[in-house]
């Protein structure tokens, strides 16, 4: 009997954190995939900033210029709804770690997991040229 | 000779059960100590991001309107 409780402790035990590792990895390999994404926009955006500055570009004489140049993939207010997308990001991958860490019941870490499947969409979505669907592929037998 | 099989074969699996249960607590705790360190929050590309924001702003603030 003892060794059927013991069994059965480590059987629970395992599943509890098969989950556990299940959430990590998964937050872990978004993580990767949202850095990755914007380092290539991040890259871009400041070639056509060093494009763009007066300092470098005697065309461009003006703020509306200096906008123009830019164009609207990468003028201040694209690459504010990008920075805003991190901050969101961000947000949710701390308390997924909070939950995680605390040890919460695996629907409410598995909501979070999906939560900052979201947020990461949404930020690589605003990236030109990447594909949100990148997300599903990698999350594919975790959630 | 029932009990001459059946000892070993439980003290093995008690030994496997042990093992098993450090080798977990191990991991668990190597992967506490990631969710800690802030490994699931992406601060490389906020800092990036920050700071690309911030290098617009000046160089618009450096420009004038028209």
């Amino acid at each position: 009997m003892k060794k059927l409780l013991l069994a059965t402790t480590l059987l629970t035990s395992c599943t509890s954190a098969d989950r556990i590792r299940y959430a990590y990895a998964g937050g872990a390999t978004l993580k990767q995939a949202v850095e990755d994404t914007h380092a290539l926009y991040d890259g871009k955006l400041n070639a056509k900033i060093d494009a763009c500055d007066p300092k470098n570009n005697k065309a461009v004489t003006t703020d509306a210029q200096f906008d123009a140049c830019l164009t609207d993939r990468y003028d201040e207010a694209a690459a504010t709804r990008v920075l805003k997308a991190v901050e969101a990001y961000n947000k949710v991958a701390s308390t997924l770690s909070e939950l995680i860490l605390i040890g919460a019941e695996w629907p409410a870490v598995q909501q979070k997991l999906r939560e900052l499947a979201t947020a990461a969409k949404t930020l690589i979505a605003l990236v030109p040229g990447a594909d949100p669907a990148v997300v599903d592929r990698l999350l594919r037998g975790v959630l | 000779v029932i009990r001459e099989i059946l000892v070993p074969v439980i003290e093995g699996i008690a030994k496997a059960i042990s093992t098993s249960r450090e080798a977990l607590a191990a991991e668990l705790e190597e992967i506490a100590k990631g969710v800690r360190d802030g490994k699931l929050i992406a601060n490389e590309a906020f800092t990036r991001a920050k700071h690309s924001v911030d290098r617009i702003r000046e160089v618009k603030e450096g420009l004038p309107d028209e």
